[in-house]
């Protein structure tokens, strides 16, 4: 097929179901009431037996690693696009707000799945 | 809010967690799935564009100012899934397969989630216009995808209570409305040129997903009609490769 032969730039898609990004706003008003801040002990923790056998929407949760196996990043570092080491060809989530901008790559991501950042004020949770 | 990866997961999707609340949240839903938050919908972040993918070559093009990434002083890193692709099925045999035959499932397609209901476009719509403007659609959608870069993005066809239509060429990711003759650039949904100048389009954000999995989220999603089938023999019957 034509079409396919158009894709052969692209690297095999790394997550599950192929390029699934959301980015979400950490700020979360409609949540607030609800919200508590990180104690010292931090957040409450349900006991493991309790989210052994999760359901949700008549569909089992699976549990596949520990919790935190695949680290987050809180704190990103970036560079600027001339700095980077980094392929033209490497595919990238690119997200802007107009005035900023910034890349991540897919196979960095892979590794973090989640960058808890701020673009032009906002703070936002690029996840994948 | 900050998220962290629960090591769970869902319908073949990763569960997040709020290190404040320890809620779960499904990445591709956003709803809570268990704890303290169960019942409410994380808020996708609108007032910022995201192109799910970019050749980073092209976004380097658009925005030479832009921030990479950079973990131990490297934008860049191996692939790990080598071969994923390459099999039939979707998952990692955590969920039941999906039922449903109207295409293969591990095609890929653009999903988007609008008031009225989910949409599905096939990347095979897309073979040379990049742009598709779908008034068949519970509600109007403009969708573009480009196979070069492999950029997509998907805004309501509108400025406030005026309705937009299209050209179908898409000019380093810029199109131009015949309606008022702006153009627009696709990566922002905002006019660079022209009399709605600095105005924006509200967005649909866009997920590209095997569509076994998007049917297996949204059971009832409305599926764009390529007429692919049509095409392909039409391509191999004209050509003698």
């Amino acid at each position: 097929m034509k079409w396919i032969k158009k894709y052969f730039w692209i690297p095999i898609p790394p997550c599950l179901i192929a390029w699934v990004v959301a980015t979400y706003s950490m700020k979360q008003p409609e949540l607030s009431s609800a919200q508590a801040e990180p104690t010292a002990s931090g957040p409450t923790e349900p006991s493991s037996s309790s989210r052994k056998n999760l359901r949700f929407r008549g569909e089992k949760v699976h549990s596949v690693l520990p919790k935190g196996a695949i680290p987050a990043i809180y704190k990103p570092v970036f560079v600027s696009a001339e700095e980077a080491v980094i392929s033209s060809d490497t595919p990238v989530i690119g997200v802007s707000d107009g005035k900023e901008a910034k890349a991540y790559s897919h196979f960095l991501l892979d590794s973090h799945e989640i960058v808890n950042d701020f673009i032009g004020g906002h703070p936002i949770a690029v996840t994948w | 809010m900050e998220f962290g990866v629960s090591g769970r997961l869902w319908k073949n999707a990763f569960i997040m967690f709020d290190r404040q609340t320890d809620t779960f949240w499904s990445h591709i839903t956003g709803e809570s799935v268990d704890g303290q938050l169960k019942g409410k919908t994380l808020k996708v972040a609108s007032q910022v564009r995201t192109i799910p993918r970019i050749r980073f070559g092209d976004w380097k093009k658009q925005f030479p100012e832009s921030k990479v990434l950079s973990v131990n002083g490297r934008s860049e890193s191996q692939n790990r899934y080598v071969g994923y692709m390459m099999q039939p099925v979707v998952g990692i045999g955590t969920s039941a397969p999906v039922d449903d035959q109207r295409m293969p499932h591990k095609d890929l397609i653009l999903g988007i989630t609008t008031g009225k209901g989910a949409l599905a476009y096939p990347l095979e719509t897309f073979p040379e216009n990049h742009i598709l403007l779908d008034k068949k659609a519970p509600e109007p959608v403009l969708v573009f995808f480009d196979a070069g870069s492999g950029a997509a993005a998907a805004y309501e066809p509108r400025v406030g209570e005026i309705s937009l239509e299209f050209e179908s060429k898409l000019k380093d990711f810029k199109v131009v409305d015949t309606t008022t003759g702006s153009t627009w650039n696709l990566l922002l949904g905002e006019a660079v040129e022209g009399m709605l100048r600095g105005k924006r389009l509200p967005v649909h954000p866009v997920k590209e997903i095997y569509w076994g999995a998007w049917v297996d989220y949204y059971p009832k999603t409305y599926l764009y009609d390529s007429g692919i089938e049509k095409k392909e023999t039409k391509i191999d019957g004209g050509k003698d490769e």
